[in-house]
């Protein structure tokens, strides 16, 4: 660049960058009432926390409903005993304490009151009897009718138990349970409290009675020991060094990305949207002066508000050395360059001003997100962060203020800052070039052109699509899993809750304490699933549940295909409505189907000499849950086929070949049954093969009336009328009374899975897709044939 | 249908816009607003169709004053301006759904409207392209397709013609004269004289905020001594602006 | 309402055909919390430990109660744990500089020391129980375990204190069980206390982690809302008003008050769906952080009592209709768009305020707060996780926010409506 271009490059910038200092009324200059009411509400805001600071004690006191009764249940001797024992001194403290309500009669106790486990005295104990230790129900019912904060729940027989421990130190260890109050956290400290000095005195109070060997000493110490490696300021001194680290700049951060993006933003894309920017392009003034120049402007306006902030902080003697004054100087303009030139890639990119502003607002909290983690770890930081951009300034600035300039650290900082605000710029400038970010269009270029004809694709592009593909597999597995996961949990919810209120399920619940492993919580929660499908409250939960997922899955349905009606939406997952007589009798022939090869199956088991019938078992008392089983069995088929058949075959048969679909969601079916209990690659396989089968009735009927009756079918005769087991899961009530013989072969039987995991339904289903395959090629045939 | 009574309107305190404006239009008829920029035209028409409030002064419009029964005038009347910008990311097609939804268009009468209206402009091959994608002629054609989508009866157009090309243009003028042979009242701003000479029936100029001089092209053609009328105007406004000063 | 109800749909159809903008609006501000609260810590971390896992624990010396202790415990596996000798130890303090750094980066160092004897910390212990049992009253043990770390480190002081109490001072009341012998079956605890309490356990972190996220969570909900109110205002009033399009509103046989209506109805909905997300997303990032960092802004477990669920779900749409309201406002008492957009974004930094002043705060709202306008749902929403809600603050809270949106609508609305009849009497 010679001198005369140069003379003009810089002609050009100084121009442009002049051009802020004279518009008028840009910042400020135009606020409307409603800012000014907002920031009176703030600075309100800021008195009200300085003076609850001042008053802290105020609110807490004053406003507290807080409760300090307990409740004690199954309560034993000594612990009776223990209260009425200690009830003096409480009487003692809360005559000490006074009035609880009375300001003025009481005010230097009420000024100092702190929250304690006894509310100074005020304790009042109840008690209360309930076999079931964990019944958190009826026990938050006591405490807000006696008005009291905790439960504390005793097991049977605790006293006896403490004795034989001192015979037998092995034997069983009584174990105490609390529950507390939800609507206050202080409840959670004062239950520490009350189990740290309350009950460990009741545990001193047995010694006591029973006279036996108690040390008064403790056997280990444990002590604190901080150590003070830097030379610390203490007094005035400290709150300003903390300040200097923290408050100080992060206030000058916000400041400068403030103004900057009131500065910033709105040049370019301001210009760009009033038509005036090409105006600007069309002057022989280059690019790179176009940029620079407004750079210089937007960094120096942004410096001017910068000036009248840090001014004050000057002022103050603790932060004013030259050397330190000079090091916040430095990093405040590299910094404020560097956040301009942000500000103006911004602009460069967006073409409206409300646009660009939207955009910043991101990067603006990605900036205070840096601060809020340097004030985290303004202390414990590793030297090299002095030397990072962003990071480094808000570092030097604190160490700056507090006397610790580290002139390596300003020098690298600053450098590496200033780098990257020259990428930042060069890319603008780059950006400037490109008709995208000057007339705001975005052309094809020749050499996308010369791509699409070859028909080859760019990295990029297949990036793309695998990443398309993948994003909508995931959809599709993750959708009926959420779908069936969160119904089934909010039925499953309140059934926990009906069992934890049982007294004969406490020492079942106390023993899950012992459940550690893996393999074992996977036993027990079948355990618990098996225990559950003996509760007709539950199965009714459980057929809602079912009915509910089908209907989410037929509104997901309409959504994602765009379906204007539900019929039509019904229609593509596979629930055509129009034709009553033929619903019916699909759904008539599935029952059978499903019923003709569960018998088949039970059939083989019979004839291999694998189980025996032992005659009629439905007794009378299991009726009722009978019928609810019976009655749940249907929308669980029909969901289980909606999800897997009538809503995922069409929705991947949409975007990939249908064959892809039907393995797909064949290998999910597969997949999703084969968590259950007592897995073997066995039933994995035959669940696949069970899925094909119903994917190619779907296909060949055109439905799931069909698959869903046999589904339905299936699982009742297998549950409910030969009585063995579903899917791993054990079921109550079944018409025949079936055992497993003694020579029973998991490998027919299928084990513990259920005859899915057998080889014995492995032959009827692949007898079965023979039969379909069959008549599907058939009915091809005749298609063809009639087309011909 | 419109009834124009002595409009005054000021922005600031020290000078007007309107100086007293008052003319009726009856059904039928185009009325062409004529006058240099800056003579008030765009305030004038934005006061008509009730976006601004005369400092002084009636507007009625079918005998109804907008004090009264203002939404019933929004429903017979129909305001275009190039002021008035599309929604860029939209598509015609639901822009088109949205103002006949507002404007009450019975729903099964909506898609005979829409194809109607389309058709006639050539949109309906863009109907569901964004707005922002499409040329500013298309976007003229857009804007009065849906400042007329409710049929109204009274029109009010602030130069409708321009930055169009002579095709575009015939298009729209060929559509103007077909809404006043419907009996529609029209009110139109040009600066294009052979629109004028060719639309309007009546034609008020506008000089200062004041109107000067009214009548049909011919008249004030004659009444100048001019040959014709863009000289006759230019005349006229001589005349007026240097009274004023 | 009819036509409320179209210009409502029509402005949500808007913001749905447009993903970009959707995005912009639903995910990212939300995403970049997520990132804040969980990334930034782990690549702190990681830029100074070399690790993505935290910093170990330095175990001086460590007896072998307290390895089977850790074994045995699944509280104390939480911390991962670094062994040395004492003559390693020594070795390494002597190298200050290094120590130094490493103990303000936040180690702690934790030396169990057995007292004056050349012993194991473990016999120490066990001695001093034989002397009891020996019928000596007054054994005394000089056994230690000190707890290094460095006074000026924030994260070194509160990880110390967590070890403190979740391991060290467990550790300590089963020494008497481990090392007792014969005195432990009259010594050793009698009886243990929740020792296995689901529902407990369940309160007890919620207690942890509600009390942080009552100084981070609402603060942040505020700046979100108030990040999407301003991005869908300048759109669909700022914008519209200055392409025109806001007359073109106008002049349809509508009136004002429900093209209002409609609109700001679709700010309502659309902001408060973004803000539940946002909720939900940081419920999520409580529960995903098992490993319960002390430096994390938001720990373990937070969870809401359905009444308290009930106040954030209520206020935040009140909160919307409130700040809408303001820009608003905002919008139509300026005509340049500079203006505007400067204007709108002052709030959003006077917000980032009271963040940040809601973070170190630390007391209870005063009662005046409730009747600031915005602040107050920063203030209920505050409360209601620190569960010391109370009804009548909800009520103040809904009904001043209400009062002050109505309030500021209604003057905005008079300026709007040119042939508004109450101005004409007046």
């Amino acid at each position: 660049m010679n001198g005369t271009n140069f003379r003009s490059w810089f002609r050009g910038a100084k121009t442009l960058a002049s051009g802020f200092f004279k518009k008028h009324g840009q910042m400020g200059a135009q606020a409307p009432v409603s800012t000014f009411l907002i920031c009176i509400g703030l600075v309100a805001v800021v008195f009200l926390a300085l003076i609850s600071w001042m008053w802290w004690w105020f609110p807490y006191h004053l406003f507290s409903d807080e409760v300090y009764n307990v409740v004690v249940v199954n309560a034993p001797d000594s612990f009776i005993d223990y209260n009425r024992y200690m009830q003096k001194s409480r009487d003692r403290k809360s005559r000490d304490y006074g009035s609880r309500t009375d300001l003025f009669t009481n005010f230097d106790n009420i000024v100092s009151f702190k929250y304690t486990y006894d509310g100074y005295g005020s304790s009042r104990f109840f008690y209360k009897e309930n076999n079931a230790l964990y019944d958190f129900v009826t026990f938050g019912k006591w405490m807000r009718e006696q008005k009291a904060y905790l439960t504390v729940v005793f097991p049977e027989g605790f006293d006896e138990k403490i004795s034989a421990r001192t015979k037998d130190a092995s034997s069983e260890k009584p174990e105490i349970l609390t529950y507390y109050r939800t609507n206050s956290l202080e409840y959670t400290y004062m239950k520490k409290d009350f189990i740290d000095e309350y009950l460990k005195g009741y545990q001193d109070y047995i010694r006591a009675k029973h006279g036996w060997v108690y040390a008064g000493t403790v056997d280990s110490q444990i002590r604190d020991d901080p150590m003070d490696l830097s030379a610390r300021s203490s007094g005035r001194n400290y709150v300003f060094d903390i300040l200097g680290r923290s408050f100080i700049p992060l206030l000058m951060f916000i400041v400068i990305l403030y103004s900057a993006m009131s500065a910033g933003t709105n040049v370019i894309s301001g210009q760009k949207e009033l038509g005036t920017f090409t105006g600007i392009l069309m002057t022989p003034v280059p690019r790179s002066a176009i940029i620079a120049g407004n750079l210089a402007g937007v960094s120096l306006k942004t410096l001017i508000p910068v000036t009248i902030i840090s001014a004050p902080v000057f002022l103050i003697p603790y932060y004013r050395t030259y050397s330190n004054i000079g090091a916040v100087i430095i990093h405040l303009i590299i910094l404020t360059v560097f956040i301009s030139s942000v500000t103006i890639l911004i602009s460069v990119i967006n073409d409206s001003v409300v646009s660009a502003q939207t955009s910043f607002l991101p990067v603006f909290l990605i900036f205070v997100s840096v601060c809020v983690t340097c004030i985290q770890n303004s202390m414990g930081r590793e030297d090299f962060y002095l030397y990072l951009p962003v990071y480094g300034q808000f570092y030097g600035i604190g160490d700056a203020l507090s006397g610790n300039a580290n002139a390596g650290g300003i020098i690298s900082t600053s450098l590496a800052t200033l780098m990257l605000a020259v990428i930042v710029v060069l890319i603008s400038e780059r950006l400037l070039h490109s008709e995208r970010y000057t007339v705001s269009i975005d052309p094809v270029t020749a050499k996308e052109i010369r791509q699409a004809r070859s028909g080859k694709y760019t990295v990029f592009q297949i990036a793309d699509k695998i990443t398309d593909n993948t994003v909508f597999f995931c959809k599709e597995i993750i959708y009926p899993l959420a779908v069936i996961g969160i119904f089934q949990l909010f039925a499953v919810i309140p059934v926990v809750i009906a069992y934890m209120r049982r007294a004969e399920y406490s020492q079942y619940i106390a023993d899950l304490q012992n459940v550690t492993e893996v393999s074992q919580v996977l036993n027990k929660t079948f355990e618990v699933i098996a225990i559950f499908m003996g509760n007709p409250v539950f199965l009714a939960l459980m057929t809602i549940a079912y009915m509910l997922i089908i209907a989410v899955c037929i509104i997901h349905t309409k959504r994602v295909f765009h379906k204007k009606t539900f019929s039509e939406a019904l229609r593509t997952c596979g629930l055509p409505v129009e034709k009553r007589e033929g619903i019916i009798k699909e759904y008539l022939s599935g029952l059978l189907a499903g019923f003709i090869m569960m018998s088949c199956v039970c059939l083989i088991l019979k004839l291999s000499g694998q189980i025996e019938f032992k005659g009629f078992g439905l007794g009378k008392e299991y009726l009722p849950l009978f019928l609810i089983n019976l009655v749940m069995w249907f929308p669980q088929g029909a969901s289980e086929e909606l999800l897997f058949r009538g809503y995922m075959i069409p929705r991947i048969g949409s975007r990939y070949k249908k064959a892809v679909a039907v393995f797909f969601s064949c290998i999910m079916f597969s997949v999703f049954h084969s968590l259950n209990m007592g897995f073997t690659p066995l039933a994995s396989v035959n669940l696949f093969l069970i899925a094909l089968l119903f994917a190619l009735i779907y296909i060949k009927t055109g439905s799931i009336w069909m698959t869903s009756a046999i589904h339905t079918m299936w699982n009742l005769c297998q549950g409910n009328i030969y009585g063995l087991q579903v899917s791993g899961t054990e079921s109550h009530a079944a018409v025949i009374n079936t055992s497993y013989l003694s020579g029973a072969k998991d490998i027919i039987t299928g084990g513990t899975f259920g005859p899915e995991g057998g080889l014995a339904v492995t032959a009827v289903t692949s007898v079965c897709l023979i039969i379909v395959i069959i008549l599907l090629a058939n009915s091809r045939d005749l298609t063809r044939n009639k087309d011909a | 249908m419109i009834s124009v009574k002595d409009i005054h309107k000021s922005y600031t305190k020290d000078s007007e816009t309107l100086k007293g404006i008052s003319f009726e239009i009856g059904e039928g008829k185009i009325f062409g607003l004529l006058g240099p920029n800056g003579a008030g035209k765009t305030t004038l028409m934005q006061i008509i169709a009730t976006l601004m409030k005369p400092t002084s002064g009636t507007v009625e419009i079918n005998g109804m004053s907008p004090d009264n029964d203002l939404l019933k005038i929004h429903k017979i009347l129909g305001f275009l301006t190039t002021e008035i910008k599309l929604d860029p990311v939209s598509t015609p097609d639901h822009l088109f759904d949205f103002f006949a939804e507002l404007y009450d268009i019975p729903q099964d009468e909506i898609n005979s409207r829409k194809e109607k209206a389309f058709g006639r402009f050539g949109i309906t091959q863009f109907a569901n392209r964004r707005i922002s994608e499409l040329s500013t002629g298309m976007k003229q054609k857009i804007s009065i397709a849906i400042s007329l989508l409710h049929e109204p009866p009274v029109i009010i157009f602030d130069e409708p013609t321009n930055g169009l090309d002579i095709l575009t243009s015939r298009q729209v003028t060929d559509y103007l004269k077909e809404l006043r042979n419907e009996g529609r009242c029209i009110i139109l701003s040009t600066h294009i004289f052979s629109v004028a000479e060719e639309l309007c029936d009546e034609v008020a100029i506008i000089v200062d905020g004041k109107i000067v001089a009214q009548g049909t092209v011919d008249e004030l053609t004659a009444l100048s001594g001019e040959k014709n009328f863009e000289d006759a105007f230019f005349k006229i406004y001589v005349e007026n602006h240097k009274e004023d000063q | 309402m009819k036509k409320a109800y179209v210009i409502f749909r029509w402005e949500l159809n808007k913001i749905f055909s447009n993903w970009h903008k959707t995005v912009t609006l639903f995910l990212l501000p939300a995403v970049l919390m997520m990132l804040a609260l969980n990334i930034f810590p782990l690549l702190i971390n990681y830029m100074s430990t070399g690790s993505f896992s935290k910093k170990p624990i330095v175990l001086v010396s460590a007896p072998q109660s307290f390895r089977d202790y850790v074994k045995e415990t699944a509280d104390a596996n939480v911390y991962s744990y670094s062994d040395m000798s004492f003559r390693e130890f020594s070795d390494l303090f002597n190298v200050t500089e290094r120590f130094k750094k490493s103990l303000s980066g936040g180690t702690v160092i934790c030396f169990f020391a057995p007292g004056d004897t050349d012993d194991s910390f473990d016999n120490a212990v066990s001695d001093y129980y034989k002397e009891i049992i020996n019928g000596n009253n007054k054994a005394e043990s000089e056994a230690v375990i000190y707890l290094g770390y460095d006074l000026n480190s924030l994260s070194g002081g509160l990880r110390a204190r967590q070890f403190r109490q979740g391991v060290l001072e467990h550790y300590q009341s089963s020494l008497v069980d481990r090392l007792g012998g014969e005195y432990a079956n009259t010594g050793s605890n009698l009886f243990s206390v929740d020792a296995f309490n689901p529902v407990t356990k369940l309160m007890d972190n919620r207690s942890t982690a509600d009390e942080s996220a009552s100084r981070i969570v609402p603060g942040m909900l505020l700046i979100m809302m108030y990040y999407c109110v301003y991005s869908l205002v300048s759109d669909m009033f700022a914008l519209e008003r200055e392409r025109g399009f806001w007359s073109k509103l106008k002049m349809t046989p509508v009136a004002p008050s429900h093209i209002f209506a409609g609109k700001i109805m679709a700010i309502m909905v659309i902001v408060s769906a973004a803000t539940y997300i946002t909720a939900l997303l940081l419920f999520l990032t409580s529960w995903a952080n098992t490993a319960n960092d002390a430096m994390s802004l938001l720990p373990f477990g937070m969870m809401l009592t359905p009444f308290e669920l009930f106040i954030l779900i209520v206020t935040i749409p009140f909160t919307v209709f409130v700040m809408t309201a303001a820009c608003i406002s905002t919008v139509f008492s300026l005509n340049k768009i500079q203006d505007i957009t400067i204007n709108l974004q002052l709030p959003l930094v006077l917000f980032l305020a009271d963040f940040f002043l809601q973070m170190f705060r630390g007391t209870r709202p005063m009662t005046a707060e409730y009747f600031i306008p915005m602040h107050n749902s920063l203030a209920l929403i505050s409360e209601a996780y620190m569960a010391q809600e109370k009804a009548w603050h909800v009520i103040a809270v809904l009904a001043v926010n209400t009062a002050a949106a109505l309030l500021v609508l209604r003057s905005v609305y008079r300026k709007e409506d040119l042939y508004d009849k109450r101005k004409r009497h007046s």
